[in-house]
């Protein structure tokens, strides 16, 4: 099965909106599947008809909490290598922690000003697409 | 007659040697009969047999009792013998007649041997009255003893039915005292006989010994002071180490020092009871006879012992109905009392403080409430500092409470303290803590006369022939003594009283505890709650916050080139706008965070800690000017290494900030504990005292937002809850103008 997606994992439609044209806007190109809330990325983990190359993954769900899905992701056979990186407004350290000790690949802080963001998502893009390889095939 | 000379092998000397139990010696008006019970055989005799039953006792060693029975036709003893279960106490077995010698026959056990003593009532013949009549008149002093009102017309009732039953001429009721001396509090005597009533007798006059023999028999005759001791043969039984036990033997020979002691007082003989009070030795009523010897036969001496016995009984009963309306008045006090605490909560002070009070409670000169740190005293009592160390004494005494009239006694340094402490009841509250309710009373000067000097109640002789003798007391000539450090004695009803009201008030103390970590339990639940409210809480408003300022700066972006330039300048608001909430609210994150997170708790260098949070300031404190000096090592605490750190931080960027200067001095010290103090001292704009407690309030700050830097007015805030979090405090001095000293702990403050 080939990979192809970029999934995101957020369930506020105005940030997966921004998300959207700050990557469009720096020329992202592949398909982005949306996973609008916790019970929908769990569903997903169990059963999907594509293989993701990557995860971004918020961790405040309506109260729920990502790192679950985090701990789902990495606990099932075939997305266990799955990069995910979390996107989210938590500045906790004890978060930040947690998240890598759970098999996180990465941890960005939301920013409030558009440009910042826009930078970090530069950065983000340029490195996971272009700087890295990623699991394209899955046998 | 050398027979009936004491046992050569017992040399007297003086009472606490003389062991009285032992003394191998018998009265001359009762023979006694040592039987081991095994083998039905005499194994010692007293030596007078022969004189009152017309028996040798050399022949009577080894015979059976069975036997001896027998041959003094004693069927009616033999029968009540066999069937009688017999104790450790003389049971009478019955009347014998031998020889035209009358006898009360009386049996009891020690170990597993059987004492036979028969008590010759010829001795001293009375007029004996009928059974019936001795009945009468027991049970008439029976009812006179209940209908009196208070404990010394009680005990004066007792003394004059037992003259009237004994015919002794002089009869005492005798009380002791805490520190076993006695005085005389009832007496029945011949008018022309000398008084003794109210005259006191050094604790020395009834050794320890003697007061031990007290609890093994009601009743204790000697018929005849001069009476010559007969021995014992053999003194001590073939196949035994140790003299017979005769302690409760009513045959017992007295000590030495006793009958020395009655003959000095012109006594011819005497009888005791021992009085206890709710099982506790507490007097005795002594029947004296000075004219002649005086004998009580057995149905008499009962009767007396039965008076004795009700007298005991009835002690407690007389001395509570003596103040029952004092006792009555305490306990309405009491509840009034514990109401106050219960309604005010302040333990201290509600006892010393309004109407009713402890000096209502009990009639005292003052008293003190001791509760934690405070003192609080009401009436005459010592200053607060001297009760304080009083109460901290009397806490390290064994004695679960301390009830005397007579301070100096138990602590000499008290005697200082005579005017407003001469007696105390002292009741504590807690026992690891002095925490003590105490009642004071001053000095009362007392003269008290003694029945001869109380300090000399022997005299020494000594004798080349005998060498060094202690004999009794001969002069009981009256000594007046002037007492300067004793208060008025407390009554029993009033340390009683005392009691009550410590139950009560431990009884609230648990109560408020109880409540108080209930409130406690609440409290915490509803913090965790607010804290993961304001997480959750802002969390959500960063979402929308963020989408504003996003399409904000998107607006701007796509109409850059139709924005007139005032709406240009509104968007640059929108954004200044939101980029402020979004650090208003990242820092009321921070601070819930601060709750819900547990402390990592190390020993923390603080001068570790300093340079972390310098190095995390490089840059601030080189913009500022800011000159940072440590004169000396701060030492280490017990805390959680990255908060400490961000304490410094929030302090010393604060210091930097708020000052006007060039250079900016900033100073950090530290006082060694337990706990110790950080000071962290700047030379900057100072805080007036006004403002002292507002600058710690979240998003409070004193100045206009853009001046000295700006900032979310959260830092002070969080600071001081790192600090509390750690069971520490932190505290402002500042002068405006000349600087500012924020000290903190990081641990609670040790309780004196």
């Amino acid at each position: 099965m080939i990979a192809s997606e970029l999934v995101v994992v957020e369930d506020s439609p105005t940030d997966f909106q921004i998300l959207t044209l700050t990557l469009e806007s720096l020329g992202f190109s592949l398909p982005i599947r949306r996973l609008k809330s916790y019970d929908e990325a769990m569903a997903w983990v169990h059963r999907r008809d594509a293989q993701p190359l990557l995860m971004l993954l918020d961790l405040n769900l309506h109260g729920q909490n990502g790192r679950d899905i985090l701990r789902a992701v990495r606990s099932h056979e075939s997305l266990r290598g799955l990069p995910v990186v979390v996107l989210t407004t938590s500045t906790d350290p004890r978060d930040v922690d947690e998240c890598y000790r759970a098999g996180a690949s990465g941890y960005m802080v939301k920013q409030i000003d558009l440009n910042v963001f826009e930078e970090q998502m530069r950065d983000f893009v340029h490195y996971w697409f272009k700087s890295c390889q990623l699991i394209r095939s899955y046998s | 007659m050398s027979e009936t000379q004491p046992a050569p092998e017992l040399d007297l000397s003086n009472c606490d040697r003389e062991p009285i139990a032992f003394p191998a010696a018998v009265q001359p008006h009762v023979a006694l009969l040592v039987i081991d019970a095994a083998i039905d055989a005499i194994v010692q005799a007293s030596a007078n047999t022969s004189d009152l039953l017309g028996l040798g006792h050399v022949e009577l060693i080894g015979r059976t009792l069975t036997a001896l029975l027998a041959d003094l036709d004693a069927g009616v003893i033999a029968d009540s013998l066999a069937s009688q279960q017999i104790g450790e106490s003389p049971f009478h077995l019955g009347n014998l007649t031998v020889a035209a010698h009358q006898f009360d026959v009386f049996a009891h056990r020690v170990d597993e041997l059987l004492l036979i003593e028969f008590e010759s009532v010829a001795t001293a013949p009375l007029d004996t009255p009928s059974e019936r009549r001795i009945y009468g008149a027991v049970r008439a002093a029976s009812a006179a003893l209940q209908a009196t009102n208070s404990v010394r017309e009680f005990l004066a009732t007792a003394v004059a039915r037992i003259r009237d039953l004994t015919g002794f001429d002089q009869i005492l009721a005798y009380r002791f005292a805490p520190d076993g001396s006695g005085e005389v509090i009832a007496e029945a005597v011949d008018d022309n006989r000398e008084k003794y009533l109210g005259l006191h007798y050094p604790a020395s006059d009834i050794p320890d010994p003697a007061r031990r023999l007290f609890a093994l028999s009601w009743l204790r005759l000697l018929p005849d002071v001069d009476y010559c001791a007969v021995p014992i043969v053999p003194g001590i039984a073939a196949g035994r180490r140790q003299p017979l036990d005769l302690s409760r033997a009513l045959s017992r020979s007295v000590s030495m020092m006793y009958t020395g002691y009655l003959r000095n007082m012109g006594v011819r003989a005497s009888m005791v009871m021992p009085l206890y009070r709710e099982g506790a030795l507490w007097g005795l009523i002594s029947c004296l006879h000075h004219q002649a010897p005086r004998f009580v036969p057995y149905d008499r001496r009962i009767a007396c012992e039965f008076l004795a016995h009700t007298v005991s009984l009835m002690l407690a009963e007389k001395e509570k109905a003596e103040h029952a309306a004092y006792s009555l008045r305490m306990s309405r006090v009491r509840d009034q009392l514990i109401g106050r605490i219960t309604a005010e909560g302040r333990i201290a002070e509600a006892l010393t403080r309004g109407s009713p009070g402890l000096l209502d409670l009990i009639d005292a000169d003052g008293a003190a409430v001791c509760f934690g740190d405070e003192v609080q005293t009401v009436g005459r009592t010592p200053e607060p500092t001297e009760i304080r160390r009083l109460v901290d004494q009397m806490a390290a005494l064994p004695d679960e409470d301390l009830v005397t009239d007579h301070l100096v006694g138990r602590l000499p340094w008290a005697a200082s303290l005579v005017q407003t402490a001469s007696g105390v009841i002292f009741m504590r509250l807690a026992r690891d803590r002095s925490d003590a309710v105490v009642f004071f009373r001053g000095v009362v000067l007392q003269t008290v006369t003694w029945h001869g000097d109380p300090n000399k109640p022997v005299e020494i002789v000594s004798d080349p022939t005998i060498g060094v003798r202690l004999l009794p007391r001969t002069s009981f000539a009256l000594w007046q003594q002037t007492v300067s450090d004793r208060s008025r004695p407390w009554l029993a009803c009033e340390a009683e009283g005392a009691r009550d009201l410590r139950r009560a008030v431990v009884e609230q103390i648990l109560r408020h505890l109880e409540q108080l970590r209930r409130l406690n339990a609440e409290l915490t639940r509803s913090n965790v709650e607010l804290d993961s409210f304001a997480y959750i809480a802002s969390h959500d408003l960063k979402e929308p916050l963020r989408g504003i300022a996003n399409f904000a700066t998107l607006l701007a972006r796509d109409q850059a080139s139709t924005l007139v330039p005032s709406a240009r300048e509104h968007v640059d608001m929108i954004l200044r706008l939101t980029r402020r909430m979004d650090d208003l609210i990242e820092s009321l994150l921070h601070y819930s965070r601060l709750g819900r997170a547990e402390l990592d708790l190390e020993l923390v260098d603080l001068n570790e800690a300093l340079s972390q949070a310098l190095e995390s300031l490089t840059v601030r404190i080189a913009e500022s000017g800011g000159v940072i000096s440590v004169p000396a090592p701060l030492g280490s605490v017990l805390g959680d290494q990255v908060r400490i750190v961000e304490v410094f931080v929030n302090l010393i960027s604060n210091a930097l900030k708020y000052s006007d200067r060039a250079v900016r001095l900033v100073e950090i010290t530290s006082t060694p504990g337990p706990p110790t103090v950080i000071h962290v001292r700047d030379d900057g704009i100072g805080i007036p005292p006004r403002l002292h407690e507002r600058i710690f309030h979240i998003f409070r700050r004193l100045h206009e937002r853009e001046q000295y830097g700006g900032g979310t007015g959260v830092g002070l805030t969080i600071t001081r809850r790192v600090i509390e979090r750690h069971g520490g405090r932190i505290w402002v001095q500042s002068e405006p103008g000349l600087g500012t000293t924020f000290s903190f702990t990081l641990a609670p403050e040790v309780q004196s």
